[in-house]
C-alpha cells in the first residue's frame, strides 16, 4: 500500500533527469519534422500528437520504457508521420488510401439524411457545430462539410451574398448533389486548376 | 551503496533487441490504426459527442503503450484498440437510431447567455464563470454585448457564441436547455 504513496530518491531523480531527456527529445524531433509534426490534417494526426504525448508520460515516469527505448519510439512515430505525409502529398492514390474522404452534409439549409446516416452524425450534432460557427439562420447556411480529419466546416453568409464557389468542394463526398444555382459554373477542367 | 546504483540505473538500461522491438511494434501499430480509421470512417476521430474526445485520448496512449512497453504486444494493443473502435462505432450508431440513447449517453447543451442577459442560474449548474463566458466572447470576437444573440455550452464542452444579425431561429436551439431563461 505505502508503494502508493512513496518513492525512493533515487527513483526522483530518475524521473527528473528522463524528463530533461526525453523533453529535449521531442523538441529536436519537432524542429527537424517541422509544421506537419502536431499539425491536424490527416484523419489520424491527432491520434499521433497523443501517442506522442503518452510515449513521452512514460518515458519520464515508468521504469519501463528507459529514456533510449521511449526515443527510438518516438523518432519512429515522428518518421512514419513524416513518410506517411511524404507519400500522401507525392502520390493522390495514396491519399485515397489513407484518408477518409470528406462528406457533405448539408446542402444549403437542407440536411442529407443519408449522409449523415453514413457518418453516424445526429441532427442534434448538427445543430451544436451550426452554432459554434455563429449560424443565426438557416438560411444562412451554404453547405456543411464532414472533413477528413472529424472536424466539421460549417460554409455560411448572408443569403443573396458572394455564391460558394464549386472548387472549394473539392473532393467532398456528394458535393455533385449541391444546388446548380450555388455552383462554379465554369468548365471542370478550369476548377482542377 | 552499489544496490542504489544499480537501481538508479534500471531506469536508462535498454536492449539492442528492446530497441528493434520498439521500431517493429511503431511500425505495425502504426499501420493498424491507420487501418481502424479507414473501416470506422468520418467519425473515427471526430469531436461530435462527449465522450469523442476522450476515445480519441485514449486510442493515442493505447498507441503508445502498444510502441514502448513490453507488457503491451502488438496483439493485446490491437484487441483494445479493435474494442475502442468498436465501441465508438456501436454507440455511435445507437445514438443515430434511438434519442434515449442520443439523451443518455451526452450532455444536454445548455444556455449561458440569453441575448445581452447572462443566465447566472445556468452558468452555476454547469460551473461556468461569468469570467469564462466573457473570455469566450472575446474569442469569437464580440465587441459589444448588446451584439449577442445567444451563449451556448455544447455536448462536447465548447462553447458557442451567436453574434450579430437576427435572433437565430427556433429550429437552431430546439435541443438547447433553457433552464431559467425559461
Amino acid at each position: 500500500m505505502s508503494d502508493w504513496f512513496t518513492a525512493s530518491p533515487e527513483s526522483l531523480l530518475a524521473i527528473a533527469l528522463s524528463a530533461v531527456g526525453a523533453y529535449a527529445g521531442v523538441l529536436v524531433y519537432t524542429r527537424l519534422a517541422g509544421l506537419r509534426s502536431f499539425a491536424k490534417m490527416s484523419s489520424f494526426d491527432f491520434a499521433m500528437t497523443i501517442a506522442i504525448g503518452s510515449m513521452l508520460a512514460s518515458a519520464i515516469l515508468t521504469q519501463t520504457p528507459s529514456l533510449l527505448q521511449a526515443l527510438v519510439g518516438l523518432g519512429a512515430l515522428y518518421a512514419l508521420q513524416r513518410l506517411v505525409g511524404w507519400v500522401r502529398e507525392r502520390f493522390a492514390w495514396a491519399q485515397n488510401v489513407i484518408d477518409n474522404e470528406p462528406l457533405l452534409l448539408m446542402d444549403g439549409a437542407e440536411m442529407l439524411r443519408d449522409n449523415m446516416t453514413r457518418a453516424s452524425v445526429t441532427e442534434d450534432d448538427v445543430w451544436a457545430k451550426l452554432r459554434e460557427a455563429n449560424v443565426l439562420d438557416v438560411s444562412q447556411v451554404r453547405a456543411v462539410v464532414m472533413e477528413t480529419t472529424g472536424d466539421i466546416s460549417v460554409l455560411h453568409g448572408e443569403p443573396g451574398g458572394t455564391p460558394l464557389q464549386g472548387r472549394i468542394l473539392r473532393g467532398v463526398r456528394g458535393a455533385d448533389r449541391l444546388v446548380a444555382g450555388d455552383v462554379d459554373q465554369r468548365p471542370a477542367t478550369d476548377r482542377t486548376a | 551503496m552499489e544496490r542504489l546504483e544499480d537501481r538508479f540505473a534500471e531506469w536508462f538500461t535498454f536492449s539492442w533487441a528492446g530497441l528493434g522491438a520498439v521500431a517493429v511494434t511503431a511500425v505495425l501499430a502504426y499501420a493498424l490504426v491507420i487501418g481502424l480509421t479507414r473501416l470506422a470512417g468520418l467519425r473515427s476521430f471526430s469531436k461530435l459527442s462527449s465522450f469523442d474526445f476522450v476515445v480519441t485520448i485514449a486510442v493515442g496512449s493505447v498507441l503508445s503503450s502498444i510502441i514502448v512497453l513490453e507488457d503491451v504486444s502488438i496483439v493485446r494493443g490491437a484487441v483494445a484498440l479493435g474494442v475502442l473502435f468498436g465501441l465508438q462505432e456501436a454507440i455511435g450508431r445507437l445514438r443515430l437510431r434511438y434519442d434515449l440513447v442520443a439523451r443518455s449517453v451526452g450532455n444536454a447543451p445548455i444556455l449561458l447567455m440569453d441575448g445581452p442577459r447572462v443566465l447566472h442560474e445556468n452558468l452555476k449548474k454547469v460551473r461556468v464563470s461569468a469570467d469564462e463566458v466573457r473570455a469566450k466572447l472575446r474569442e469569437a470576437g464580440v465587441a459589444s454585448v448588446a451584439s449577442v444573440q445567444a451563449v451556448v455550452m455544447e455536448t462536447t464542452g465548447e462553447i458557442s457564441v451567436l453574434h450579430g444579425g437576427p435572433a437565430p431561429d427556433a429550429w437552431l436551439m430546439e435541443d438547447v436547455e433553457r433552464g431559467e431563461a425559461g
